[in-house]
Order: C-alpha cells, then structure tokens, then sequence
C-alpha cells in the first residue's frame, strides 16, 4: 500500500509532465495539471495517514524502475552534454564528463548488483514530502494566472507554458524520488532531474541573459552532482553500502565521514551557500514563481533534507562543528549582502541564502533542540518564502518594479497585497510567528558554540533591519490618499489567500506541529527530548517560549486599533511634518531613500572576500575529518 | 502559570509606568541642576503625559494608532514576563515586536524627519539589539540557562560578568537615547523641536508611547539590577548609579556618528563578551 503510494507520488508527475509537453490548448492543460497537483496533494496526505514510521519498503517492480534509472542517468548527462554545445559553457561539458566516466567505471567494474528495499519513509521524509505537495502546487496554481499575464507582457506568439508546467511536474515528481529513495543511486539520479529541471525554468524566457544564468546554475549543480556522486562511491568502495537505511543504521565511523563530507559538499551547492550563492541570485531574471519554487519548497530544500538526513553520521564530530560554523557564516555574509538591496526579489534571495546558512547552522549544532529549529525552519521558511515571492511577483506585474524603493504608498494602490506581503514578511521576523521560535530555538541551542552564536545573533539583528525598512516603504502613504480595489486573477488570490493562512495557522499551531511530526523524528533519531511542546508553550532545558500571550497581545492592538478608529468621531488626520514647506504628496517629493549603507557595504567587493573565506571555511569541513 | 504568577504580572504591569514616570523625572531634574537650571518638578513626565492624552487626536495615517498600541502592549508583556521570571532570551524577541511597529509606524508617514529618524533608530536597534542577546549568553554561561528564575538564583552575576554588565549599560545608553547616541531623537535635555522618529506621532498615541518608553526604562534597568540579585536593594541602587552616570555622559558629550555607534558597539560588545567567557573558563565559572 505505502509502496504504492510512494510510487504515485514520483512516478505520476513524471508521466504527467511527459503528456502535458504535447498538449497545446490552454485550457485542456489547465485541467491537466490541475488533476496532477491534485494528485500529487492527495498522495502527499495519504502516506502522512497511512503509513507505518519509520519503514522501509520495497516494491515489486524494483527491477524496472532501477533499469529505468540506470539509462536515465546516462540519456540525462548526454543531454546535459548537449546543453553544453548549445548555450557555449565548457563548464557543464567538463562535469557531464565528471560524472559519467566514474558512473560507467563504477556501475560496470564495482557495483555487484542486488535488490535493496527501495523507499526509505520517516517523519522528515513525511515533512519534507508535505511541504512539496502542498506549497509545490500552490505556486503551481498561482503560475496560471502569471504566466498569462508574462506572456501577454512578453508578446509571445506561441505560448511555451506546455514546456514550462511540464518542467514543473517533473521538479515535483523528482522531488519525490530524492524524499523517498532508499537506495543512494536511484537519489543521486533524481538529484541531478532536480539540477536540469532548474536550469529549464531560469532559461525559459529564452533571453540572453536568462540563458547565461540558467547555464551558470546548470554548471554549479553539476559540480553538487559530481560531489555527491564521489560521495556515494567512495562510500560503496569502502563499506558495500548504497542504501539509506544502511548508512542510518552504522555505527558513527570515521571512515563514513568522508563519503558524507563530499555528500554534504554536494548539498552546500544545491542550497546556494557560499561560495555558491551566485547561481541562486542568477535565477531571479526566471518568473517569479520559477523562483518560488526554488527557493521554498524545491531544489534549496532538497540539500537541506539531505544534510539532516545524513546528520546522525556526524553527531559529535569535529566535521559537525565545522559545518555549524559554514552554515553560521553563510548567515551572517548573506544577510549583510541583503542590506546594501533595494530590489526586493534580490533581497529575498539573500534572506534565503541566510536562512538555509541557519538551518545548516543548526543541524551542524546536532542537538536535539538544534535539529528541531532546523526542521521547524524548513517548515516555516518554506511557507513564508513561497508567499513573498508570489507577493513580490504580484506587485512587480502591476508596478512594474521589483525595487523596494517604488514599493512605497503600495498600500493605496494594492491593499490587500500589501497587507497580505506585510504579514508575510512578519511571519519571517517578528515573534511569535514560526520562524523567529525556531531562531529563538536555533540560538539557544547554538549557545555552548560562542562563535557560532555571535554569528547567529549579528545576522538576525540583521535580518530585522531590512525586512523593517521594507514594511515601512509598502505601508507609508501619502494624505488623503485614495485606496483603490484590487483586480487579480482567481488564482492568484488563491495562492496568496491560502498562503498566507497556512502561515498564520501553522505558526499559532506550532506546538500541535512539533508533537504530531517533528517529535516523532527527534525520538527515531533516539536523541533525548529536550524540547517539551503544549498549549502554546514550548520548552527546552534552557528555557521556554509561550506564543498565545503574544497573539493575544497583537490582536488586541489591532481590536484597540480598530475600534479607536471607529468610534472617535474627533480624530483629525493631518499632514506629515514638513516644517513649514508644502506638503507634496507625489512620490518624489521630499522622499527620503532608506539607508543602504553604500560606505560600509560593497557587494562585490564583499562578496569577493566573502567567498575567499567560506572557501577556506568549506576545506575546514573537509580538514574536520581528519580532527 | 499559578495564580501568584498572575498577581505578580498584574502588580508589575500597574507599578512599572509609576516607577518609570518618576525616574524620567528625576533625570530631568539631575540634568536641569547639571546646566544650571531649576528643572521642571519631578512629577513632570506624568503631567505631560496625562496632558498629550486629554489632546486632540491627530494622526497622519490610522497605522500610527496600531503602531502605538502594539508598542506600549509589547512592553507590558516583556515587563509582566519579566516579573514572573521567564525565559529572558524571549523577553528580548517580544519586547523587539513593539520596536519593530514603533518604527514602521513612523515610516509609514510620509514626513521626511520621521523618516530619518526611523532609519537612525534602525541603526540603533542594529547596534544594541545583539548585545543585548550578548549578554544573555553571558549570563547563560554561568547559570546554564535562559530562565531569569535560573539567573537569578545565582546571586552574584557582576562578579563573575564585569564586562557583559559593562555592555547591557552600553545597551541602556543606546535604547534611551543618550548622548552620544541620540540619533533617532535627542533625550528632553536637549530640546529639539523635530523629534525625528517621533516628530508625527503627536497627542494621546505619543502619550502611548511616552509609556511604553517607562516600561522599557525600568526594564533595562530591572535587568542590571538581576547583577546582584542576592540583594536586590543593592541591584537596584547599582542600575541607579549606572543610569546616573548615563545622565552625566549626555550632558558632557556631544552626537557621534551612526557609523562609529555601530563599530563602537559592536566591537564593544563583541571584544567584552568573548573576554568575559574567556574569563569564566579560566576561574572555571562556567557552567
């Protein structure tokens, strides 16, 4: 039953994605997808009822699909060879060729073939695989109503949105694969549809610059593929190991470590972490919600569930600290970078960058309240993340900007997008949404680790700054300004609407969360539960949060709010102080630009710098084997 | 939570604003008899604040009024959690919502002082905000905990925490705008008319927040007073003191910049945290 489930959930969107590239009539395909999001939602919720954890499964049609994956690794690289010739970047030549010579070499010479059980299920493959199918579609369903109104902006003849939502299905269905695969060669594959999947949605404007991003993105996530490629054989090599479940269930050895070294390698680049940024700043020129689904509940996510899939090999080695001080880094670097931006989209991928640099911070840290905030992050980022950037893409196709600096009087022309993007950037900020508990969390736990902490703590000092200043910007308003009604598409609004709620309601339910999934994890992970969650308060054994004080408190200031506004007849609504100058309402009046702080931030200059030292930082992970 | 919790909570809730009405006032009279004045009367601070409340109700835009009531209902939480001995680590979280709307509320107007002023504060927050966290860390490294019940058991923290007391008085001088740093508005001593972050936040909103100022006032000061929580007499008199000296650098220093306030501070708090720490291992302190 599981098994089946399991295999609808990779096996349909794939099939799915191959018809939906043939059909050529909006609407039919509309419904097509629809139907596979359906699908793939329902699945999703299924398994999350039905199945028995931690499990592994095997399936009766085993041979084929590992046939199956056998030439699909191969036809993948050809093509991504072919890639290569097409957009004219040696760089994804020479790690196609990296990776299908020790492919070849290692399947022909040393693999001894064996049926091995083929889906590993436990609650973080649960979460992970929820958080797909759920935000995934979503996204999905708001590209509808995008993706008409970029095509019409573009003046596109032919429509390419049968291409672009199979691209998509296949992400979703891939996915899947890496959630549920159990044997490290089937993840590997999945892992690198992921990277092609990518590089075919930064490009699909076709532009030139498109095209260059999507190559640059192409060639770093091969250079991940390679890496965790090395990782697996090396680990074959010197184990027989290439299941999940076998590599859970060794003992913590040293010789381990260096096939996960090289694995978690892998996943640095995927999650974009410096060095790597580069290639996750380049997919914003794709449509927004291309860069949604990257940056929320796809490709970032997939590194991230792979490192705290592979943290029990490391708990309590120098390798792990290390990777708690990379992460940390990253974090901090990241977010001074998103100081000195004014283009939102830019600074949503910073924030990104530094929110996976924490969760990678925190499962480095690897105690049980660490992994916690790590996984509750995962959670919450992914929700928040997708919503700002559907907002984001929202205002940029009726402003025309993406700069935050034109954001400003947004709440006179977009009201309900700007109230809906304001809550979405508190729920990333401010207590008590989720993702600040799991910093609060996240800080606690990183607390024995003085370094590590300091970094934590600058960087979300940081964090408040420039999500602040933003608010301030789509919140400020001219006098006497008109407001005026939105017109957005269903599905926009859908996706928005439920967004937003999901955020609300996950964060005011966080402790019915961590019991009903997170806990469940921790246990099988058999770390001793520091973390106590019930009625709105959580605790650890170095303190406790309650959150229902803090909802009562923001509501009531909104009730106190409201009901002033509405019951004083003698408010008076005056003009802002000009000392004494007219008062221009236009938008470049007597405007004042928010502080970027251009002398003490360079972003290239920084960035170069910044790079060197991550690079040092990542051969310390490598040289924390050797500790 | 126990019922004497709930008394406790109410108790700080009602008595805090009285004790930070009085200890504004009487900063304003120690200023006043530094530059030679008679000063206003102690009661000062209350007088105008009862007085913006009775003013007429004027705002620019309506998010001003949520602004100013989520910044005074923040701090009441931080204060009433603070009294029942809770998690100290979340106290800063909820005490930074309330700053967070209180600068928004500002931007949110249009008037370029206020805008200014919303940025300075920003910067402010950026150079206390972490030392604040700093020194939580600090005192987690002696008691093992976050929880003020925990801290406080502990009795003695100034001996053990010399430097991280230094930076939470460093924090005070930041959060209540003292010279050198009153980037965001100058303190009553130096009467300017345009108060930046504030310059539309005008009658019963600006009483509001005048509030909620008082219970971030004695909260700070409650937190350097937990130094010496063996006595808290003693504590109190130490934050006193403190605060006492904050009065005397204002009146003798002039503005600084906003890039030095945030190097400042930050090397500051950073240099002192980590020698502190160094310290507790090396008088084996730490826990």
């Amino acid at each position: 039953m599981a098994s089946d489930l399991v295999l609808i959930s990779i096996v349909v969107p794939i099939v799915m994605s191959l018809i939906t590239i043939t059909i050529g009539k909006a609407s039919a395909r509309k419904v097509f997808v629809s139907a596979t999001l359906l699908i793939v939602f329902l699945s999703s919720l299924a398994i999350f009822k039905t199945a028995n954890l931690p499990a592994v499964i095997g399936t009766s049609y085993y041979g084929i699909i590992d046939k199956l994956i056998k030439v699909g690794d191969y036809v993948l690289l050809l093509y991504t060879l072919y890639v290569s010739f097409k957009v004219k970047e040696p760089k994804i030549a020479i790690f196609s060729i990296l990776q299908i010579l020790p492919l070849a070499y290692f399947e022909l010479f040393v693999l001894k073939e064996q049926e091995v059980s083929a889906f590993y299920i436990d609650n973080l493959s649960i979460i992970m695989n929820l958080v797909v199918s759920i935000v995934g579609p979503i996204i999905a369903l708001y590209a509808f109503g995008y993706m008409d109104h970029h095509e019409k902006e573009e003046k596109l003849v032919k429509s390419r949105q049968s291409r672009f939502f199979a691209v998509i299905l296949l992400f979703f269905g891939a996915m899947n694969g890496i959630i549920f695969s159990n044997n490290l060669m089937w993840l590997y594959f999945f892992w690198e549809i992921t990277s092609l999947s990518s590089f075919l949605l930064i490009s699909h404007d076709k532009t030139e610059v498109a095209i260059k991003n999507a190559s640059r993105a192409l060639w770093i996530n091969m250079f991940g593929g390679f890496s965790l490629l090395v990782g697996i054989i090396i680990l074959y090599k010197y184990t027989g190991m290439i299941t999940l479940d076998a590599v859970l269930k060794s003992d913590t050895s040293y010789i381990l470590l260096i096939p996960v070294a090289f694995m978690v390698l892998g996943a640095f680049t995927k999650s974009a972490q410096m060095p790597f940024q580069s290639w996750l700043l380049g997919a914003m020129v794709a449509p927004t919600p291309v860069s949604a689904l990257l940056h929320s509940s796809t490709m970032v996510k997939a590194a991230i569930y792979l490192i705290l899939r592979l943290a029990p090999t490391f708990r309590g080695t120098t390798l792990s600290g290390f990777i708690a001080l990379y992460g940390a880094f990253t974090f901090i670097a990241t977010s001074i970078l998103a100081l000195s931006q004014s283009n939102g989209k830019k600074i949503l991928a910073y924030s990104t960058i530094a929110n996976l640099g924490l969760m990678i911070s925190s499962i480095g840290i690897n105690t049980s309240s660490a992994i916690t905030a790590a996984i509750l992050l995962l959670i919450f980022h992914a929700v928040s993340k997708a919503l700002l950037f559907l907002c984001v893409g929202t205002i940029e196709q009726n402003i025309g900007s993406r700069d935050i600096e034109d954001m400003k009087g947004l709440i006179t022309k977009m009201p309900v997008t700007t109230i809906i993007t304001f809550i979405g950037i508190l729920s990333l900020m401010i207590a008590p949404f989720g993702m600040l508990l799991s910093k609060w969390m996240a800080i606690e736990a990183a607390s024995r680790n003085l370094l590590v902490a300091l970094l934590l703590i600058l960087g979300s000092a940081i964090t408040v700054m420039y999500y602040t200043r933003w608010i301030g910007n789509i919140l400020s308003e001219g006098h006497n300004s008109k407001f005026f009604v939105e017109k957005q598409p269903t599905t926009v609004k859908f996706a928005l609407y439920s967004l937003v709620t999901i955020a609300i309601v996950l964060s005011l339910a966080v402790t019915q969360l961590f019991n009903a999934i997170v806990k469940p994890e921790i246990n099988m992970l058999k770390m001793s539960i520091s973390i106590k969650a019930a009625a709105g308060y959580l605790e650890s054994n170095l303190g406790g949060f309650s959150i229902y004080p803090v909802f009562f408190a923001i509501g009531l200031a909104v009730i106190l709010a409201f009901l002033t506004i509405r019951n004083s007849r003698d408010i008076v609504e005056t003009k802002p102080y000009e000392a004494g100058l007219n008062y221009d309402d236009s938008n470049n009046g007597y405007d004042v630009k928010n502080y970027y702080l251009p002398g003490i931030i360079n972003e290239e200059k920084m960035t170069k710098y910044m790079n060197y030292i991550s690079f040092i930082l990542i051969l310390a992970v490598f040289g924390g084997i050797l500790l | 939570m126990t019922w004497t919790d709930y008394l406790i909570f109410l108790a700080a809730v009602i008595l805090t604003p009285l004790i930070g009405g009085l200890i504004t006032g009487l900063d304003r009279k120690v200023t006043a008899l530094i530059q030679g004045r008679y000063g206003p009367p102690v009661l000062q601070p209350f007088y105008d604040v009862v007085k913006l409340l009775s003013k007429e109700k004027m705002i620019v835009n309506d998010f001003q009024i949520f602004a100013a009531y989520i910044y005074l209902l923040s701090a009441i939480l931080s204060v009433g959690f603070f009294a029942i001995k809770a998690d100290l680590l979340m106290i800063i979280f909820i005490m930074s919502i309330g700053l967070v709307f209180y600068v928004i509320g500002a931007l949110a107007t249009r008037s370029p002082y206020s805008q200014v002023g919303a940025q300075r504060e920003l910067m402010q927050m950026l150079a206390y905000e972490p030392l604040l966290i700093f020194v939580l860390i600090g005192m987690y490294y002696v008691a093992g905990s976050f929880n003020l019940h925990d801290i406080m058991s502990h009795g003695r923290l100034l001996l053990d925490l010399p430097l991280i007391f230094v930076v939470l008085s460093l924090v005070l001088d930041i959060k209540i705008k003292k010279s050198p740093f009153d980037f965001s508005t100058s303190e009553h001593a130096h009467q300017e008319l345009v108060r930046g972050i504030l310059t539309d936040y005008a009658g019963p909103y600006l009483a509001l927040i005048e509030i909620a100022d008082w219970y971030e006032l004695v909260l700070l000061l409650a937190m350097l007073a937990i130094f010496w929580s063996q006595n808290l007499v003693i504590g109190a008199l130490i934050s006193l003191f403190v605060f006492f000296l904050d009065i005397i650098v204002d009146n003798i220093s002039a503005r600084m910049t906003l890039k030095w306030m945030l190097s400042f501070s930050w090397i500051v708090g950073i240099s002192f945290t980590v020698l502190n720490i160094a310290y507790l291992y090396f008088s084996n302190v730490s826990r």
